[in-house]
């Protein structure tokens, strides 16, 4: 310190002294300049600094100093050329130099860098120190560490992308349906959270195959751990229910976890068995394993907004997962849920046909009950080493629903009785091997499913079709179709420079057999309605699939080829077609990131699909009380063109972001359909064998804005449809064309801390065109305004209202909802209170109205009535 | 869609790209110098401390500042682009400190690349903006005579060692304009260090692009602007107009942030200059 003000003095006293300037230019032996030279001006023979600079891109320099000695030392000093030292006169003047190449020896001082913090790709969250007092289950706190995040259907983000694997203690017990554990095993048993960052969940493939996703594993304090949640809710009216009870095992071999959950507030439990992970869901796509359903009792519009606004529901759901871990790496695995809901609509509908400018009117009250009862099974055995990898699973599904439809007409009642059911038991295989230096996968699905389904209703109908004319009693509907499905392939990857290729070969066989049959009370032994389909389509397929990406451009062309043949028998009706052909359907897409701001990119593709059972049936099917159709027509051919193209602004400077995307689809088909009311009452639908071609333009526009000053967020987004296509009316061939409009709003502001608002707003405007002939445009309004509160620590009240408006032909229809929430934590006891204030304003029912080109139907859908719910939730 | 508009379309919306594009000097790295780096994230908690190593790359007309793990994930990547085989790896370099300054000496002109929300942005500043004061004292830092200097910027005091006997006028982060290289500089709450580690002559080419991910050129203040803003409201640089983010996920980053912003309350440069 005492230099410090030693040289400031120094520096003071000199500035009486004159100052002299030594400039100059400093370049090499060829004459170019020099930059970043340090050129020091030292008291004579020492190294003690008076005054310096260093050389810009032009070599020069510019020294200002002040010195009483008469002379001075110019020092230039510059890697990689010999110092160069001059001693010169105290005073101004212009100093040229030139400095000779020399390697310059440096000591090097090589320390070996210190290993990387962090070790491995597992980051560890310690539990304990990301747990607040309100929390209660582990889904809580993961939403409170840095990086993770947890979307309102339960999904976990980590940096914003989805997990892929969900274990507790390395094990994989849920397969994607992991909120059941998430939401359910309490915190306090968890010692760490661990992110597994780039996790190949296989891992003979690990790194072969570059994974950007994150697993997550729940590591817990004890190796024996038994714990669980419940929450207990009631309320009215009428009385309302909310059990669930979780408990939960884990031991070093074993782990398991029952979930009982029962309620008859709305809440649709089902979400809890929902997939989460992408690669489970992507799995679910490869085939269709989906219940199919060809009868029907007359169904009730549902409401467009939130279930639990509607949901009649009584439900029970049991769910039972085991694992257990078996010698030589392999892994058993018992995953079975029951589900059973008995739901409740009521509503009427009334339907008006325009047939020959007649209007046919039907108005029907109705009052549906819905039984469901259903059970999953699959059990699964997992080899998963750095050498082998085996899986196979073997699944039941069972449905064993029934519905019972009444419906009141003006003169009449319909009552309807549905039985349902659908079973399906099916084997997935998938195993890796290496096929030259390439990893190859090979997979087999196999299924088998049973469709055994009866309508009844009482009185019959179609008297004129089914019984010359005269009124009866009952008239039942039986369907029976048996289907064998299997798909395989061998599928493999290489990379090559900027390329990468996906060849895969496989085949597909389908095999259904489709008998029907319609009873009536007076012909209960025989029947003249009678189907006895055979279907056989075998599908032969190579895909490729190529991938180029540099710089800023991504390409991707998959040019599938596909051999498809269908045959179809009727014997008894003598009806029988076939169908073969080859299928070439390239699709292209180019994705081009401009710069920070623009991105754009444009896809087109072509493809063909090809009609379904239920699109080819020669003889009569009663698919509810008042709808009878045989289809005796071709097998339907769709080819499909399209083409999209998108561009994408996002300037966080001015926090303004926008997208365009339009789309473009045009598809041919090879048959026209037009339904004939028969004079029987009968549906007909009749197929020509016409190309025709639907056009179908999409473009919408979407953009936000925030606003710091306010903080307030605007968002603003449009869409425009338009479709046109070709239908036969009347046996004419007439020319329709349907447009739509969406506005939508939104504005988000966060008035203090504390506070908060939402408002959005959507409006929407649909109108059809027959002919050149415009219908009147059909005008909907839907807006929210939500406000939450968080007064203190453990309280929460929440105000949420929604307003819906229809413009229907002859009225506006309004509806108007309120709920009010409140959550107090009570965090000595670690005990959650809630209270829900439900349809305050008590709205009882919810009216739609649809147009098409030919009818107009409008429904009213009976809603839940206001009701109060008081829930406890506490640790087991 | 005319397929010769879109091609148009296309082109001139690629024209915009040179005024993006980040800075590229190429040139043979000739030294490497390794810091130690450590900084204080909350002004008093001293446990808030956290350690890091910083490389600056000098080739003969500029140097590249950049943390070191963040430098190996470039590496890392480049040798995936190149190959399309994934390295084996045991560890993945991890860090947030994502910052680097390059400084070209022919132009005199440093830039300040960094990552705001999910973007990098980057400003271009004179290098010339420190107003040393030499101090007639002197230190040994890894067996080099080191000169003393001091000096103001944004918002703290520095004290930095220089060695005359590398007469490279640079130092870690932004810091140069001294008759030597600098060793070692810190503040005098010693919040925010870099001290040498190690001194290598190497001999490798290198350019300074980031080969993956496009740095957005702005001004000093509207890069002060911005990062202001995220630090308010992260959630409105995430919103890209055509993803749709659950409100509660936003709410829940809002927040966090805000806890976190309040911790984190001691940066380099304290004050916007």
């Amino acid at each position: 310190m005492k230099q410090i003000v030693f040289w400031i003095l120094f520096f003071t006293v000199k500035i009486g002294c004159a100052q002299a300037v030594i400039s100059g230019k400093v370049s090499d032996s060829l004459k170019i300049p020099i930059s970043g030279v340090s050129v020091v001006v030292n008291v004579k023979n020492t190294d003690s600094i008076l005054a310096y600079d260093i050389t810009n891109g032009q070599g020069d320099f510019s020294i200002a100093f002040t010195s009483e000695d008469e002379m001075v030392d110019v020092v230039a000093k510059s890697m990689g050329f010999a110092t160069f030292k001059i001693a010169v006169v105290n005073k101004s003047q212009t100093l040229n130099f030139t400095l000779k190449e020399q390697v310059t020896e440096l000591k090097e001082v090589v320390v070996k860098s210190s290993p990387i913090t962090q070790k491995g790709d597992t980051i560890n969250y310690n539990v304990s120190s990301f747990a607040k007092q309100e929390d209660r289950s582990i889904a809580d706190v993961i939403k409170n560490m840095p990086g993770i995040e947890v979307l309102s259907d339960g999904q976990i983000l980590y940096q914003g992308k989805p997990i892929n694997k969900y274990y507790i203690e390395g094990l994989d017990l849920l397969e994607g349906k992991y909120n059941l554990a998430n939401n359910n095993l309490p915190h306090a048993e968890v010692s760490q959270v661990q992110i597994l960052e780039n996790h190949q969940p296989i891992k003979i493939l690990d790194s072969l195959v570059y994974s950007d996703r994150a697993a997550l594993n729940i590591k817990l304090k004890n190796s024996y751990t038994f714990t669980g949640q419940a929450e207990i809710g009631s309320g009215a009216s009428p009385l309302l229910r909310k059990v669930n009870i979780t408990p939960m095992l884990f031991s070093k071999k074993q782990q398991m976890l029952t979930s009982y959950q029962t309620n008859n507030t709305g809440e649709n439990v089902a979400s809890q068995l929902k997939k989460l992970t992408i690669e489970d869901l992507l799995d679910q796509f490869e085939r269709n394993d989906t219940k199919e359903d060809w009868l029907a009792i007359q169904p009730i519009e549902q409401p467009v907004f939130k279930e639990q606004r509607w949901l009649d529901n009584n439900v029970h759901l049991l769910t039972f997962n085991f694992l257990q871990k078996l010698k030589n790496d392999y892994e058993l695995r018992v995953n079975t849920s029951h589900l059973n809901d008995y739901q409740q609509q009521r509503g009427y509908t009334d339907t008006r046909y325009f047939v020959n400018a007649d209007t046919v009117m039907l108005l029907e009250q109705k009052y549906n009950q819905l039984y469901s009862n259903s059970l999953e099974t699959i059990a699964t055995l997992q080899k998963n080493t750095k050498e082998n990898y085996f899986k196979n699973s073997l699944k039941f599904n069972g449905y064993w629903d029934g519905q019972r439809g009444t419906v009141e007409l003006t003169d009449e009642n319909v009552n309807q009785n549905l039985s349902n059911k659908y079973f399906r038991l099916s084997n997935d295989f998938k195993v890796l091997f290496p096929l030259g230096k390439q990893i190859a996968t090979l997979k087999s699905y196999v299924a088998f499913s049973k469709v055994p389904q009866s309508l009844s209703v009482m009185p019959g109908q179609f008297s004129g079709l089914l019984n010359n004319g005269a009124s009866y009693n009952e008239v039942v509907q039986d369907v029976v179709q048996h289907t064998f499905y299997t798909n395989n392939f061998v599928e493999f990857s290489k990379g090559w420079k900027n390329f990468s290729f996906n060849p895969k070969v496989g085949f597909l066989v389908e095999k259904q057999q489709l008998d029907t049959e319609i009873l009536t009370s007076e012909t209960l032994q025989t029947s003249n309605f009678q189907n006895n389909l055979d279907w056989f389509h075998t599908k032969l397929y190579f895909h490729l699939k190529t991938q180029y990406k540099v710089e800023n451009w991504r390409v991707e062309l998959s040019s599938p080829i596909n051999y498809n043949r269908y045959v179809l028998e009727d014997k008894p009706l003598d009806e029988a077609q076939e169908l073969s052909k080859v299928t070439f359907e390239p699709r292209l897409s180019l994705k081009y990131d401009v710069s920070g701001f623009w991105s754009l990119g444009t896809s087109s593709g072509l493809s063909n699909s090809f009609g379904t059972i239920n699109q080819v049936y020669y003889n009569y099917i009663l698919q509810n009380y008042r709808n009878i159709q045989r289809i005796d027509a071709p097998l339907p051919v769709v080819r499909n063109l399209n083409y999209s193209f998108f561009v994408n602004y996002r300037n966080p400077i001015s926090a303004l972001f926008f997208n365009v995307i339009y789309n473009y689809s045009n598809s041919k088909n090879n048959l026209l359909y037009e339904s004939f009311i028969l004079d029987n009452g009968a549906v007909e639908l009749q197929a020509v064998p016409q190309n025709n071609y639907r056009d179908n333009h999409n473009l919408s526009f979407k953009g936000s804005k925030y606003f710091s000053d306010i903080s307030t967020n605007l968002t603003f987004g449009t869409r425009y449809g338009l479709q046109s296509f070709q239908q036969l009316l009347n046996s004419e061939l007439t020319d329709v064309e349907n447009q739509n409009w969406q506005f939508n709003g939104k504005i988000d502001i966060d008035i203090t801390d504390w506070l908060n608002t939402e408002l959005s707003s959507v409006f929407q405007y649909s109108n059809s065109k027959i002919q050149q002939q415009k219908n009147k445009t059909i005008a909907q309004q839907f807006h929210e305004l939500n406000i939450n509160l968080y007064p203190s620590k453990n309280h929460y009240v929440g105000l949420n209202t929604e307003y819906v408006s229809n413009n229907l032909y002859s009225k506006t229809d309004t509806n108007l909802f309120a709920d009010v929430v409140y959550k107090y934590t009570w965090q000595k006891k670690n005990v959650d209170f809630g209270l829900r204030w439900s349809n305050i304003f008590n709205t009882e029912n919810y009216n739609t109205v649809n147009v098409s080109e030919y009818s107009y139907v409008a429904t009213r859908f009976n809603l839940r009535p206001q009701q109060l719910l008081l829930s406890v939730k506490f640790s087991l | 869609m005319n397929l010769k508009v879109l091609i148009l379309s296309i082109i001139w919306l690629g024209s915009f790209q040179v005024v993006f594009s980040q800075i590229n000097l190429k040139d043979t790295i000739n030294y490497e110098f390794v810091y130690d780096f450590s900084y204080q994230e909350n002004n008093v908690d001293t446990l808030s401390k956290k350690t890091s190593t910083m490389v600056l790359k000098v080739a003969n007309n500029f140097s590249y500042y950049i943390n070191n793990e963040n430098m190996r994930l470039r590496e890392m990547f480049s040798a995936y682009r190149g190959s399309n085989q994934m390295p084996v790896i045991k560890s993945r370099p991890k860090t947030r400190l994502l910052y680097v300054v390059i400084k070209d000496f022919k132009k005199g002109e440093l830039s300040f690349s960094d990552r705001i929300g999910t973007s990098y942005y980057y400003y271009t500043q004179p290098m010339n903006q420190f107003k040393w004061k030499l101090v007639n004292e002197e230190k040994d830092i890894l067996g080099y005579t080191c000169k003393k200097a001091t000096m103001q910027f944004a918002g703290r005091d520095y004290i930095a060692w220089y060695a005359t006997d590398i007469p490279i006028s640079d130092g870690p982060y932004k810091f140069n304009g001294l008759p030597g290289l600098i060793l070692s500089i810190y503040d005098e709450k010693k919040h925010y260090e870099f001290t040498v580690r190690s001194i290598e002559k190497v001999s490798y080419f290198f350019a300074t692009k980031d080969e993956f991910f496009d740095h957005i050129e702005m001004s000093k203040s509207n890069f002060d602007e911005l990062l202001e803003r995220y630090r308010q409201k992260p959630s409105a640089m995430l919103n890209t107009g055509g993803i749709q983010f659950p409100k509660e996920l936003l709410e829940k980053a809002d927040r966090r942030a805000k806890e976190r912003l309040q911790y984190e309350n001691n940066p380099l440069e304290l004050t916007n200059e």
